[in-house]
């Protein structure tokens, strides 16, 4: 198989499916191996780009899904006329963030860094299905343990969570 | 001392704790805490002057406040045996407002990050599964075929009409009708069995109605019938005028 037809195939999985599909699965459909595939995707990728079209590849938590463009945000909003987009307040972005860096982690322990309560911001991220229950600590009460969902890398553009911001240690700075 | 805060909303105590000392300009590691808990609890009064909740965790950092800056007070206890000087009060204040400091940053750059791709659209997953069942029972379908199924959707459809059509037209026969029909048979000969009656047609609307009116006959005492036994032939006699 050439690779123009790897491309089209995988456009036509990725067209079919809308949701993210897991890179794995791609590779047993077209039956080649990761490394080939993903060197494929990548070309399609800066074609993509390139050419300006209107759809863009993006990869999250090794799957690849279509996404539009953020351009054309004011046109495709005015066709599906999106429901109150609401933004996250300083609060939950500050809850998100905690969660982010160092989950799994319990409520209290957000609490904790933050000074204040965050149950609010929790099922807040919980109903925008930013974060979710991974399981609980092992532990007095054994405590809902909370971690971020794809959806998250999503909504910030991130591939994995190994591409967070790397946090600024105010000791480096101190020190400087 | 007097001091300019401008009543913004705080995140919680460690966000106005922050504030207070960017504001103030001064080394997180070496915060001038009598001042900085002037400025702390001045700006909860200020809070409550114009009404505004005052959480508990406001409270707790004042008290924590207070409590190191009265600690800062007391004389440095002598190095201890080991060399080791004795912890800094503020050191664990200092640390958790570090903490916090590293993830309200964090969180900034984050909404940044979301400025853009909020603006992404995505389409929603499809139930794969249906399509496939779906594509399997249309597959093998010419456009031939399609027209075939359709013509005999319309011929069916016809000869339905046909069919409901005899069923609406039907004789009305009423009793009287048959009551009349009997009487004149029964001149022309002494007697005849109920079924001679349905020789040329049969449904079971006129067999319903033939047997009223022969109900109706004895009623009436013109005819006799004669039926040997459960099910059998039923004769109609006609009734001698004596009798």
């Amino acid at each position: 198989m050439d690779i123009r037809e790897i491309k089209s195939i995988v456009e036509g999985l990725l067209f079919v499916a809308g949701d993210a599909v897991p890179i794995k699965e791609i590779c047993s459909i077209i039956n080649i191996d990761e490394t080939t595939l993903k060197r494929i995707v990548n070309q399609m990728m800066d074609t993509f780009s390139e050419e300006n079209r209107g759809v863009q590849i993006i990869e999250v938590n090794n799957c690849y899904q279509f996404c539009t463009r953020p351009e054309h945000y004011e046109y495709i909003e005015r066709l599906v006329k999106p429901q109150g987009r609401q933004g996250l307040s300083q609060a939950s972005l500050e809850t998100l963030a905690i969660i982010a860096y160092k989950q799994p982690i319990t409520k209290s322990q957000v609490d904790y860094i933050r000074g204040v309560k965050s149950e609010g911001c929790i099922s807040r991220l919980i109903e925008k299905g930013l974060i979710e229950e991974t399981g609980r600590m092992d532990g007095p009460g054994r405590p809902i343990l909370y971690g971020t969902t794809d959806n998250f890398l999503r909504l910030f553009g991130l591939k994995n969570l190994k591409e967070l911001p790397v946090l600024k240690e105010l000791s480096e700075e101190a020190g400087a | 001392m007097a001091i300019n805060v401008k009543l913004q909303a705080f995140e919680g105590p460690l966000d106005l704790l922050l504030h207070l000392i960017e504001k103030a300009e001064v080394d997180i590691y070496d915060i001038p805490i009598a001042e900085i808990t002037d400025q702390y609890l001045s700006y909860i009064n200020m809070m409550e002057i114009h009404d505004l909740e005052v959480s508990s965790e406001f409270l707790v950092m004042a008290a924590t406040l207070l409590e190191i800056k009265s600690r800062m007070l007391l004389p440095k206890p002598r190095k201890e045996d080991d060399g080791t000087e004795a912890a800094d009060p503020r050191e664990e204040l200092v640390q958790k407002l570090i903490e916090y400091k590293k993830y309200k940053e964090a969180s900034l750059e984050l909404k940044d990050k979301l400025g853009i791709y909020e603006k992404v659209f995505y389409k929603d997953p499809e139930p794969i599964e249906d399509y496939i069942t779906d594509v399997t029972s249309i597959s093998n379908v010419s456009l031939d075929m399609l027209y075939i199924s359709f013509r005999n959707i319309l011929l069916k459809s016809q000869s339905k009409k046909r069919n409901s059509f005899s069923e609406i037209y039907r004789e009305v026969v009423t009793v009287d009708d048959k009551i009349r029909l009997i009487s004149k048979l029964l001149i022309s000969k002494p007697s005849f069995y109920f079924e001679d009656l349905f020789v040329n047609s049969c449904n079971r609307y006129d067999i319903i109605v033939t047997f009223l009116a022969v109900l109706e006959l004895i009623k009436r005492r013109s005819v006799n019938i004669e039926q040997e036994r459960n099910f059998d032939k039923i004769l109609i006699k006609r009734r001698a005028k004596d009798a």
